[in-house]
């Protein structure tokens, strides 16, 4: 399967404290029907020269629901005329803050089969909403009833959670309302990822993740048959367990040639950070296949990084299964390239080796 | 057609107004129930009376209680009282579908639930205050999940330990018929809220009886059974609890950092997940045999 992450419009209603799309892109714009209808035309093409393949369309921004439901209406519309013979080999995902879910999105949502919505959520005020300071009462009570009418019509909702330094003073506390919000525990946390000096006030160091993590996981762990589903706890009991292995883009050591991001111009680059950073560009799809897109040779820095960094920084890490030196653009803004290994990687190891394998008596080992 | 679990005091017009509804009637004397039976069962379906009293079990005339039949029914009563005359009456309750609710404020109100559990009268507490004497709750409510000496129901911690799905919240204000995506209160004129305390302080849903099947698409309705998101939107509080799957904020006004409440709803939880734990444990246990 190869993800397309499809940003229909880099607007966004909200201006999230650590959000890159926002503070990146003065000038956003929706893309325009004509690109949007290229794009289907590009998917058939490639899914009809692969027949083994599907593709995942994950619709993200800015926020994807301020272009409004016809546009998805148009966008189904494309898809039954161009992909006549391949549509049952496009899964579609959405990411959304869900301020601006109505009634008037279930229909056509449902038609694309979209049956989940992720979104994310932070109590924290001042740290999500739209306006500077931002807003965010406004914004946590128009994402209470979007969220209530996603679930009211049958779309589950996992949450991300950014951990930030306002995180640490209080974790149990902000653990106990992600539990009460999402009462099986669907949510996971990721440490916050800014690399400019935007908002020091939230920015973390992987010590401090670390430490967050593993003040909840004791918690987690005595009450996991309570709230199972809270990550990352429950994908390393998973694969500890059962070797079930479920890894996001940025610790899979696969994204070289299977991920892409195209923005409302019709351009593409590796992923959405890339594009948010500049970085990895791969040409428009106005002029290039999507077998061209994946086939970029910029890609095969991507590709030897898992060599480089199992021969060099990463040597025979015992968690290297499910880490791959982690996302290959955190290493960017400190050498100026992919082939470093991530500091986040590593805190995801130091936490099994502090707090998972002590708390459980499970011990990490690798799979094949 | 409507779905809902009708509450109101007993009154013989507004009943016979409404068909095949099902009802829980509130009356004041026991003698009225035989009446009331007739007067319901006429036209619709009984679930439950409630007989409230501002007296103790002991001065309830054991005649009345013998004409109640097999209706399920509370009988909200201030404590046992008299002891003796109450121990008299227990061979007649354990024989009636009867649950003993006591006030939470009632001398000696968790003393008399323990005691009537242990003689297998079904009983409960009804909550009234914001604070109640959370280590007596506590305490009662560890007796009837921990204790191994057989004992009948106390609500509302056996509504909670037989309902609990650790992934869904739990309102035990059923017990009380207090939720509100079951059961409906009408006042005499017909008019529709959605709880006692919304009856009280006038604050109906609709004032048309007739819209009693489309209550459920009002508006105010569905902003009802989603008004827990508030504690959510509150900088600090019971959304931040881990007892809220069971308490969802009912003593709010009562919480700080050093109430009970916290303490006592998050050993309610442990309590609840030990007792499924248990009873699965049983049930294999039982098919391997």
């Amino acid at each position: 399967m190869v993800i397309i992450i499809l940003k229909v419009t880099e607007k966004c209603n909200s201006n999230c404290a650590y959000c890159d799309v926002v503070s990146r892109r003065p000038h956003a714009k929706h893309m325009p029907l004509d690109t949007l209808e290229i794009l289907f035309k590009r998917i058939n093409e490639f899914l009809e020269s692969h027949p083994e393949e599907s593709i995942n369309v994950t619709w993200h921004g800015g926020e994807p629901l301020l272009v409004g439901p016809e546009y998805y209406k148009a966008a189904y519309e494309f898809q039954q005329r161009y992909c006549q013979g391949t549509r049952d080999r496009i899964n579609h995902n959405i990411q959304s803050n869900l301020t601006l879910f109505s009634i008037d999105y279930v229909e056509i949502l449902r038609a694309l089969g979209i049956n989940q919505i992720g979104t994310s959520y932070d109590p924290e005020p001042h740290v999500r909403g739209p306006g500077t300071p931002t807003n965010s009462d406004l914004y946590n009570t128009q994402f209470m009833h979007g969220d209530a009418l996603a679930h009211k019509y049958g779309f589950k909702s996992g949450i991300i959670y950014v951990v930030t330094k306002k995180s640490l003073r209080n974790p149990l506390e902000v653990f106990c309302y992600l539990t009460n919000l999402r009462l099986d525990g669907s949510f996971s946390m990721h440490p916050v990822l800014l690399y400019d000096n935007r908002r020091e006030d939230l920015i973390i160091t992987p010590e401090e993740y670390v430490t967050f993590l593993g003040t909840l996981f004791p918690v987690w762990w005595k009450y996991r048959n309570r709230y199972p589903y809270v990550d990352p706890f429950n994908s390393i009991l998973r694969f500890v367990k059962d070797g079930e292995l479920a890894l996001s883009c940025t610790s899979s050591g696969r994204c070289a040639y299977r991920h892409m991001n195209i923005d409302p111009f019709g351009e593409t680059s590796q992923c959405g950070r890339s594009s948010d950073w500049e970085l990895l560009p791969y040409g428009n799809i106005r002029e290039r296949t999507l077998d061209e897109i994946f086939s970029d040779p910029k890609r095969n820095e991507l590709h030897i990084r898992n060599e480089v960094l199992r021969q060099g920084e990463c040597g025979d890490c015992r968690f290297w299964t499910i880490c791959h030196g982690d996302c290959p653009l955190d290493s960017y803004p400190k050498h100026t390239d992919f082939l470093h290994k991530s500091e986040w990687g590593c805190a995801r190891k130091v936490f099994i080796e502090q707090y998972f394998e002590p708390v459980t008596g499970l011990r990490f080992t690798p799979h094949d | 057609m409507n779905s809902h679990i009708l509450v109101c005091d007993f009154d013989e017009d507004l009943i016979s107004r409404l068909q095949n509804q099902n009802f829980v009637v509130r009356v004041e004397s026991l003698d009225l129930i035989p009446h009331a039976i007739r007067v319901v069962q006429e036209k619709n379906h009984l679930h439950t009376f409630w007989l409230h009293t501002d007296v103790p079990l002991s001065d309830l005339p054991s005649h009345d209680l013998e004409n109640t039949g097999a209706v399920p029914y509370y009988i909200e009563v201030r404590g046992l009282g008299n002891f003796q005359e109450s121990i008299g009456k227990i061979r007649l309750l354990r024989s009636l579908n009867v649950m003993i609710l006591i006030p939470e404020d009632a001398p000696g109100s968790y003393r008399d639930c323990k005691i009537l559990s242990s003689l297998f009268v079904p009983c409960g507490i009804k909550f009234g205050s914001q604070n109640p004497a959370w280590d007596s709750l506590a305490d009662l409510m560890s007796y009837f999940v921990y204790s191994k000496v057989p004992h009948a129901p106390i609500e509302p911690f056996h509504f909670v330990i037989s309902n609990y799905d650790p992934q869904k919240r739990i309102d035990f204000n059923f017990i009380y018929f207090e939720d509100p995506s079951k059961f409906l209160h009408l006042d005499a004129r017909g008019w529709i809220a959605l709880s006692r305390k919304d009856l009280e302080r006038e604050e109906f849903i609709s004032t048309d009886l007739s819209q009693l099947d489309q209550i459920e698409d009002l508006p105010a309705y569905g902003q009802r059974l989603e008004s827990w998101r508030e504690f959510f939107l509150k900088p600090d509080g019971c959304a931040y609890c881990p007892g809220w799957r069971i308490c969802l904020g009912k003593f709010e006004e009562g919480a700080d950092k050093e109430s009970g409440c916290k303490r006592f709803f998050s050993e309610w939880m442990d309590a609840t997940e030990y007792y499924q734990v248990q009873k699965a444990r049983s049930e294999v246990a039982h098919k391997t045999w």
